[in-house]
């Protein structure tokens, strides 16, 4: 397996708050990888660190052998499911992907109904996105994600406020996946969320970053 | 680039298709009925007097069809999604050149074809060139010999500033959380500009001078009229994104 993701020692501080002290983390092509920890705890930051979205104070980010920021802002090829996912509100679902998917022009309107099938969603919904629930949403986040093909993807809280059925809506569109061969990176509050999903498990406590809990570190955290 | 361009000239051609029609249309009824109580001395009188109401309500026109939609992909945090697939300063240049050829559409084609309707629609009406000899007017001789050229260069220049105002409204929207506040504020910006210079004797330098320089006497008219206004607008329009980036630090952005 090759290394796909690669984090050396990266920092990031927000007003003199350091929200990540010297992270590294590497991540296997085709693996599924959990980052849990509280609310805080920089998780979200570290993510978007890896999407591009912010650059680091120090250390380096490598996505398929490229360090982001040498002429590279963002990750080619990259599906991102951010914390509280976003669409304009008066359009239907089939329409924001559309313009998200026009935006590289590497796939048609085949793609795209494709992609929301494949996470439940009925293409032909007409159904303006304003009244859609928090977990159609969700779906619609990991349409987005999942549309163009992309073979890293970056799932910030997926299971953030989903009633049981979505969850295991949820659970079971990345298992299909994992089964495909993506590279995950999830993170969520709950280790049991991530348990089932996936090879390695990170922990992340005040910015820094530990390898899979220890028992006692479990108890501490999650109780 | 280009179909980015595309892709957002289509995000906002429903309201500004309909704003368009309706002004267009209103213009050119004005233009063709709203002379008969004047007195006119050149045929292209028609037009200003059809089109004046223009000059106040434009940074409306301008600002409301358009700034909306870079607002609410910002509330409803769909601007994130496109950060996976493209720069912020590509996608905000494509975005702000869409919103700048929208403005200049939106102010453009109603200027034109409302002038060609009071040039070559209107009913005949008797001209009185020569009812007084103190008579003068901006570019008077492109206004009386050349009525279509003139027409067409103060559409064009009325266009550019239509973009100048709604870049306004497109910083408002790129940093502010309240979508009245970017709706309005150029209007209101240029209202309190309006009366401030106007109290300041400084009339002739104010943006509304430039955009319809008929606005004051001719003899009072300078070069300066034309650039003094929308140069102060460029400097509250930095001034604005300096005080949203720096002090409030706000960012485009709202991960």
């Amino acid at each position: 397996m090759s290394t796909i993701i690669e984090l050396e020692n990266v920092s990031k501080s927000f007003s003199r708050h350091r929200v990540l002290d010297g992270v590294s983390l590497t991540v296997e092509a085709g693996t599924t990888v959990g980052v849990v920890g509280s609310n805080g705890s920089g998780k979200s930051v570290l993510f978007q660190i890896i999407c591009g979205f912010y650059t680091p104070d120090s250390g380096t980010v490598r996505v398929r052998g490229e360090t982001l920021g040498k002429g590279r802002d963002f990750p080619e090829n990259i599906g991102v499911l951010i914390n509280a996912p976003g669409f304009i509100g008066p359009d239907t679902g089939i329409q924001n992907l559309r313009y998200l998917a026009a935006i590289r022009d590497v796939i048609g309107d085949r793609e795209i109904r494709a992609a929301m099938r494949k996470v439940g969603m009925d293409p032909e919904d007409r159904t303006k996105v304003e009244h859609y629930s928090l977990g159609m949403k969700q779906k619609l986040a990991l349409a987005q994600a999942i549309m163009e093909g992309q073979d890293i993807l970056i799932l910030d809280e997926p299971f953030n406020a989903l009633d049981y059925k979505t969850y295991n809506d949820v659970k079971e569109i990345i298992h299909i996946l994992q089964a495909e061969g993506k590279t995950i990176l999830l993170t969520s509050h709950n280790f049991e969320d991530l348990e089932s999903l996936c090879q390695n498990i990170y922990v992340m406590a005040d910015g820094r970053l530990g390898t899979l809990p220890s028992e006692e570190m479990r108890q501490r955290f999650w109780g | 680039m280009r179909r980015m361009l595309l892709l957002e000239l289509k995000k906002l051609s429903k309201p500004i298709l309909a704003a368009m029609a309706v002004l267009t249309a209103v213009t050119c009824v004005l233009c063709c009925t709203l002379f008969r109580d004047y007195t006119l001395r050149y045929v292209l009188d028609k037009w200003e007097i059809g089109t004046e109401f223009i000059g106040l309500l434009f940074p409306l026109f301008v600002t409301i069809p358009i700034c909306w939609q870079l607002y609410y992909e910002r509330r409803d945090r769909f601007i994130v999604y496109t950060l996976p697939r493209v720069s912020k300063r590509r996608y905000l240049t494509v975005k702000w050149l869409a919103c700048a050829l929208s403005a200049f559409a939106l102010l453009f084609v109603p200027y034109v074809l409302s002038g060609l309707s009071a040039l070559y629609l209107a009913p005949y009406s008797e001209l009185n060139p020569g009812i007084s000899s103190e008579y003068s007017h901006v570019f008077q001789s492109l206004y009386t010999a050349y009525p279509l050229v003139y027409m067409f260069l103060l559409s064009l220049w009325k266009g550019l500033l239509g973009v100048l105002t709604m870049t306004f409204g497109f910083v408002l929207a790129m940093y502010s959380s309240n979508l009245f506040v970017v709706l309005t504020a150029p209007f209101v910006y240029l209202i309190i500009e309006n009366f401030t210079l106007s109290v300041l004797r400084l009339e002739k330098y104010r943006f509304v001078t430039a955009f319809e320089p008929t606005t004051i006497i001719n003899k009072n008219l300078t070069a300066g009229s034309f650039f003094v206004g929308p140069l102060l607008l460029c400097v509250v329009i930095g001034l604005t994104a300096l005080y949203f980036k720096k002090l409030k630090g706000r960012t485009v952005y709202p991960l």
